[in-house]
């Protein structure tokens, strides 16, 4: 295209990442290209920084700088509480919330054999870990997502989990708050009824 | 409910049509490739965003052209629909009343048409996939999130048939302790499939055995059974939680069979639909005319299920339907649309002789010639 090789190798580069095309990828490099030398070195160091410091709680593998996340340190934090999740960025949305004060648990993935991906590719080994060796846990939440992998995969963790004795929960299923029933398929509409409790 | 105007442009052989309609029978003329079935085609696509005789559907843009264009009205219980369809190489977009529909399922509960093809009349003998994928298509309009639970248990089942390969092969990480994750999915959802595909053909048989006896003028007897070892088909009403045990229950007794073939073995993807003449397998048993007759009259029934249902009439498409039905057959096929009092019907035939037509006085007629159209 007639331009340097280091403008090129840039739009190369950018549309590695999700959602950023040909197009989307050219008007990004074209905008860096016009920026502060201080401000695009200020990105570029931020890709580093990620890389060389961020890694895995090794507890409940969200990510951290540190050796352990700052909600597994957290003394105020309820230990007594596990909450089951897919990805880190479930436990973001949860955080948002400011409504849950137990702790985590990252699987880093769901059960899904047509991908190959067994309970050893996913962190339940660290979970049962955490489970069996007396932290007290009194209460596991299984918040997977209503997928259905997400949902073999929480079924197969009531299962291991059975034999501590540990209460295991599972987050309830419905209707969206704030939507109206008329738009809701009858899949999500049968779970909502078999969840139903008293008011 | 009955489609009222119908305009096309570069459709199949279509340049420029416009046309309206009326209720009752419409009778369609014309020799071979002309645009006979073109048109009962775009009527078909129309209402349902599906050609029955294509899945490349830029087949069906002139083949001088770069788009095609139909749009319709439908009137029904709910007022006038105006269906518009603009189709190119990237696809088709459609709004009803204006309004941009997204998804297919939102549209499905729109209009509704049955539709008589000459490819439906390998059913019968066809594979029971065959079967299953038609009857799947006739409860959509019924329940259109029908479409959303056999997606559901088509995916269960690639989950689970791949673990039981896996088990098998001796594949890393792979134990039978993981099945019952899949299990309890495959057989919640599963029964939904068995209970909607069983309550289908219990509501349309009486419908059947009814119209085939009028077709046939009462010389066969033609029946429906829903083939499942989970629900035994002399079973009438069955409740959900029994389906579900019973599930189980094969299941279990087929898991050793299930790990030495790496495949699940029980369920409704094994399933038939079994037509069912003079007690005999209809498959065996049935002439060239017999299955004209019984695909006819399983059309029929579709409609009378649907108005039983719905409260209104779809739209009834039939193509080349006289064409190997002998004289009284074709009279007896005219008669019962007359006496089921179908609000509109599209029957397409090569030439006006041999059309029952003094039995339908107030039929319309039209000469299709070239991708013209004109009432005679």
């Amino acid at each position: 295209m007639g331009q340097g090789g280091s403008f090129n190798r840039l739009i190369e580069e950018l549309m590695r990442l999700p959602g950023i095309g040909p197009k989307t990828a050219q008007r990004l490099a074209f905008f860096m290209l016009k920026m502060e030398a201080q401000e695009a070195k200020g990105i570029a160091q931020a890709i580093i920084d990620l890389k060389d410091k961020t890694r895995f709680c090794r507890i409940c593998n969200n990510i951290t700088e540190d050796e352990i996340c700052g909600i597994c340190s957290d003394a105020a934090r309820d230990k007594k509480k596990v909450l089951v999740i897919e990805e880190p960025s479930n436990l973001l949305s949860l955080e948002r919330t400011k409504e849950y004060k137990g702790l985590y648990h990252v699987l880093t993935g769901v059960l899904s054999p047509l991908d190959g991906i067994g309970p050893k590719d996913i962190k339940i080994d660290g979970l049962m870990q955490r489970l069996n060796n007396g932290n007290n846990v009194e209460e596991v939440i299984i918040a997977t997502s209503p997928t259905i992998e997400g949902e073999a995969t929480a079924r197969y963790l009531s299962q291991l989990i059975r034999p501590t004795g540990i209460k295991t929960t599972r987050i309830a299923y419905g209707v969206p708050v704030g939507s109206d029933l008329e738009y809701a398929d009858e899949a999500t509409l049968i779970k909502a009824l078999e969840g139903r409790r008293e008011i | 409910m009955h489609l009222r105007e119908l305009r096309l442009r570069d459709f199949r052989n279509y340049t420029e049509l416009y046309l309206s309609f009326k209720r009752g029978i419409n009778i369609l003329i014309g020799e071979n490739a002309q645009g006979k079935t073109n048109l009962l085609e775009a009527i078909h696509f129309i209402n349902t965003l599906q050609s029955f005789r294509t899945q490349e559907e830029k087949n069906l843009i002139n083949t001088s052209a770069r788009e095609a264009v139909i749009s319709a009205a439908v009137e029904g219980g709910c007022g006038t629909k105006n269906i518009s369809l603009f189709l190119d190489d990237k696809g088709k977009r459609v709004k009803v009343n204006n309004r941009k529909i997204s998804r297919a399922s939102e549209f499905l509960s729109e209009t509704h048409v049955i539709t008589f093809s000459p490819d439906d009349l390998f059913l019968i003998k066809d594979q029971p996939s065959e079967r299953r994928r038609y009857f799947d298509r006739a409860i959509l309009p019924h329940t259109p999130s029908y479409l959303k639970t056999i997606n559901r248990y088509d995916k269960i089942l690639q989950q689970r048939n791949h673990l039981l390969r896996d088990i098998r092969d001796r594949k890393k990480g792979a134990e039978k302790g993981l099945l019952a994750a899949w299990d309890d999915q495959l057989i919640e959802e599963g029964a939904r499939v068995l209970l909607k595909r069983h309550n289908f053909v219990e509501e349309i048989r009486p419908f059947l055995e009814g119209i085939f006896k009028e077709l046939s003028r009462g010389q066969k007897r033609l029946s429906i059974f829903y083939n499942s070892p989970i629900i035994p088909a002399a079973e009438g009403a069955v409740d959900a939680d029994a389906v579900k045990k019973r599930f189980q229950d094969a299941l279990q007794g087929a898991s050793e069979e299930e790990l030495r073939y790496g495949h699940t073995l029980i369920g409704p993807h094994r399933d038939d639909f079994q037509f069912i003449l003079d007690d005999y397998d209809a498959k065996a048993t049935f002439s060239q005319g017999q299955h004209r007759l019984a695909i006819l009259a399983l059309k029929l029934s579709e409609t009378a299920l649907y108005k039983q249902i719905s409260g209104e009439y779809p739209i009834l498409l039939l193509d080349d339907v006289f064409s190997e039905l002998d004289e009284m057959r074709g009279e007896a096929l005219i008669e019962q649309i007359i006496n089921m009092d179908i609000e509109q019907v599209f029957i397409t035939a090569a030439k006006k002789e041999g059309i029952p037509s003094e039995r339908m006085g107030c039929s319309s007629f039209y000469l299709i010639r070239e991708g013209t159209v004109s009432p005679i």
